[in-house]
């Protein structure tokens, strides 16, 4: 496996993991962001093998992309996972451009409105 | 989907996208190329048309020596004096050409304020970092001490191993995708083509450049695409904000030449645009294809320019003004006929396309026979980009007979 | 047959009149004509302008090339080595259809047209008084 870059197992984004320093940007953050945000509504990293299934480690899943927004007992409603999803994209070219575009979602999620 | 903008690439005459603009109302508004038109010439642009239309630094050559280029005190020459305009210079020196360069844009009141990139030839690692060191940051610094309040266009080209190679796409993408404080992209192809090819017809590469530019609007940032010729109207697939129409070809199609000194070229024939084969056609099968072909003057828009070139008197030549004032009415009507949304967009340029199969078809049952330069033969290719775009995007695709 | 196309033409050369004119001595003949719809290869001109292009196996681009001599010669014919005539003479429609003369060079140098097309208006006056021109300059 290449040399991977600091980072804290489970948390972290493929760039990081992949030490490629160009692309770990504020971006990463938004992607640690998404993991720590599934994880407080689902109670587990959504990256966590128990419930992605394939029997990898959290860092392999999140090399190969394989994240998990639902337990047996909790479900992200549609329009949450949506944010998250975008968050957790695998290039960081697809997630939130802006932090201000990922307020501006959370903030029509929770209240309605922008 | 909003309604694709024409912006007129300015080139040797600009005077013609002047009154093309402005006189006939075709457009937009105007990308200013400074290696076109001197400083005190812009200037004089009234502001009705710089409000809507953009400034393009063209840093493509820094070295570049066009005498209309220097007189813009912020080109790299010309503000250096001798030295090179490379991450060799103070920071305080790359800071203070950027702020000129801004200062310049935003007196103007431009619709925009451009973010200017040098052409390279090779993108090699660190080739990005270079960029970022010697120009995008100076300019986002300068933009920011400046408190400009126009939205920012970043220029990018983009060429053919960052379209098709996957890892060089998504190093590209990342790295244009990096910059919060920009709002959209400048974006110049720079397609290799053989002097015979006059349109594109590598399917991949198309597909490819549309894909490019639907990333990039997904990630929120416009996209203004420079330097395009007739391949515009297919890559309104993709929504880009706006699509560009040139007078001479060295404006829609993007040449480093054109920057450098000024050698030999061997002058071209005199096409016409012809807006139902998706093509220009060489004046000199004109007369064949009123001979020859019934249908012949179905083929270009009936504008006041087309009755004046019909005139047997009219003697062509690239350099006369109305094949062009022409390409410039046609062409935007075709593009502002278009829908807007991805589905019925996508129709339109289909129901166009299989027309222009049978047009070219019909043209040759009936004896005229079309060099490559002036024929078909992207058509197809051109129909089967579309389709993999459309079903990339799940749109429902339509077959032909 | 031919290596060249330049041998092709060279062996052929003093059969053009005898071909399209019944060797009638007032033709006048230029090669390599530039400064019209590409460069045909051979023009004669009698009462009428004759174009000729040559190539040795390549009908479809020589097809492409005659096609534009109509725009000032009343007749344009493709002239192919022999030996590829018959990759020709299967698309025959083309040529029909274009109204381009077909014909072949053989090892003695005779052309043989098995298509004429006839005669016909050149399709740009102004070409036309083009090559009348280039003729009269270069045969003052």
């Amino acid at each position: 496996m290449a040399a991977q870059g600091p980072h804290t197992p489970g948390y972290a984004s493929p760039e990081q993991l992949k030490n490629e320093k160009r692309f770990i940007s504020y971006k990463s953050d938004i992607y640690c962001l998404g993991i720590v945000l599934a994880e407080l509504i689902l109670g587990v990293n959504p990256f966590n093998p128990s419930i992605v299934g394939m029997g990898l480690s959290c860092n392999d899943n999140i090399l190969n992309n394989s994240f998990c927004l639902r337990t047996p007992n909790i479900t992200i409603s549609d329009n949450a996972q949506e944010i998250i999803s975008k968050m957790l994209r695998y290039h960081p070219y697809e997630r939130y451009r802006k932090v201000s575009l990922l307020i501006k979602d959370l903030e029509v999620f929770i209240y309605g409105k922008s | 989907m909003e309604r694709v903008k024409v912006m007129h690439q300015c080139g040797h005459n600009t005077k013609w996208n002047i009154i093309s603009f402005i006189e006939d109302k075709i457009g937009d508004g105007l990308i200013i190329s400074p290696a076109d038109l001197e400083v005190n010439k812009v200037n004089d642009l009234p502001d009705s048309v710089k409000s809507v239309s953009y400034f393009d630094p063209q840093y493509y050559l820094p070295t570049s020596e066009k005498k209309k280029l220097n007189s813009y005190p912020f080109f790299p020459k010309t503000y250096l004096e001798g030295r090179q305009y490379s991450t060799q210079l103070s920071y305080k020196c790359r800071f203070e050409l950027a702020k000129e360069c801004v200062q310049y844009q935003k007196n103007n009141n431009y619709k925009y304020i451009v973010i200017p990139t040098i052409y390279e030839e090779n993108f090699i690692d660190n080739t990005y970092d270079e960029l970022e060191q010697l120009i995008i940051t100076p300019f986002i610094d300068a933009i920011s001490r400046l408190q400009c309040n126009k939205p920012v266009l970043l220029t990018a080209m983009i060429n053919k191993n960052q379209l098709i190679i996957d890892d060089m796409n998504i190093q590209l993408l990342n790295f244009l995708t990096s910059y919060p404080e920009i709002d959209g992209i400048y974006l110049i192809p720079i397609i290799q083509r053989d002097v015979s090819q006059k349109r594109i017809s590598d399917i991949n590469l198309l597909f490819s450049l549309m894909k490019t530019i639907n990333a990039l609007k997904m990630a929120d940032l416009e996209v203004h695409l420079g330097y395009t010729d007739v391949e515009g109207y297919l890559l309104t697939i993709a929504g880009p904000n706006s699509i560009s129409i040139g007078a001479y070809e060295n404006s829609r199609r993007f040449d480093i030449k054109k920057f450098g000194q000024k050698g030999r070229t061997q002058q071209p024939n005199a096409r016409l645009y012809s807006n139902v084969l998706l093509q220009w056609i060489d004046t000199d099968y004109i007369d064949s294809l009123f001979s020859m072909f019934k249908k012949a003057n179905e083929l270009f828009e009936n504008n006041e320019y087309l009755n004046l070139m019909l005139r047997t008197s009219y003697n062509w030549h690239f350099t006369k003004k109305e094949p062009y004032m022409h390409y410039f009415t046609s062409f935007s009507h075709q593009v502002y006929s278009l829908h807007n949304t991805l589905q019925e967009r996508y129709n339109d340029i289909y129901k166009t396309l299989i027309n222009a199969k049978q047009y070219f078809s019909e043209i040759s049952e009936s004896g005229v026979v079309l060099d490559a330069p002036s024929s078909g033969g992207h058509i197809d290719k051109w129909i089967t980009a579309l389709n993999r775009y459309a079903t990339f995007k799940g749109v429902r695709i339509n077959v032909q007979n | 047959m031919f290596k060249t196309e330049a041998e092709m033409i060279q062996l052929s050369m003093s059969n053009l009149k005898k071909t399209f004119f019944d060797n009638d001595e007032t033709v006048q003949i230029i090669q390599e004509v530039q400064g019209l719809f590409g460069i045909p290869d051979v023009v004669l001109k009698a009462d009428i302008i004759i174009a000729v292009e040559y190539k040795l196996s390549n009908w479809k681009k020589a097809l492409i090339q005659a096609f534009r001599y109509k725009n000032f010669a009343h007749a344009s014919f493709v002239i192919l080595d022999k030996d590829y005539y018959h990759r020709a003479t299967k698309n025959i429609d083309s040529f029909i259809r274009s109204k381009v003369g077909l014909g072949y060079v053989d090892e003695t140098g005779d052309i043989i047209i098995n298509y004429n097309p006839g005669i016909s208006k050149p399709f740009s006056s102004r070409s036309l008084e083009r090559i009348n021109h280039i003729f009269e300059t270069q045969f003052a």
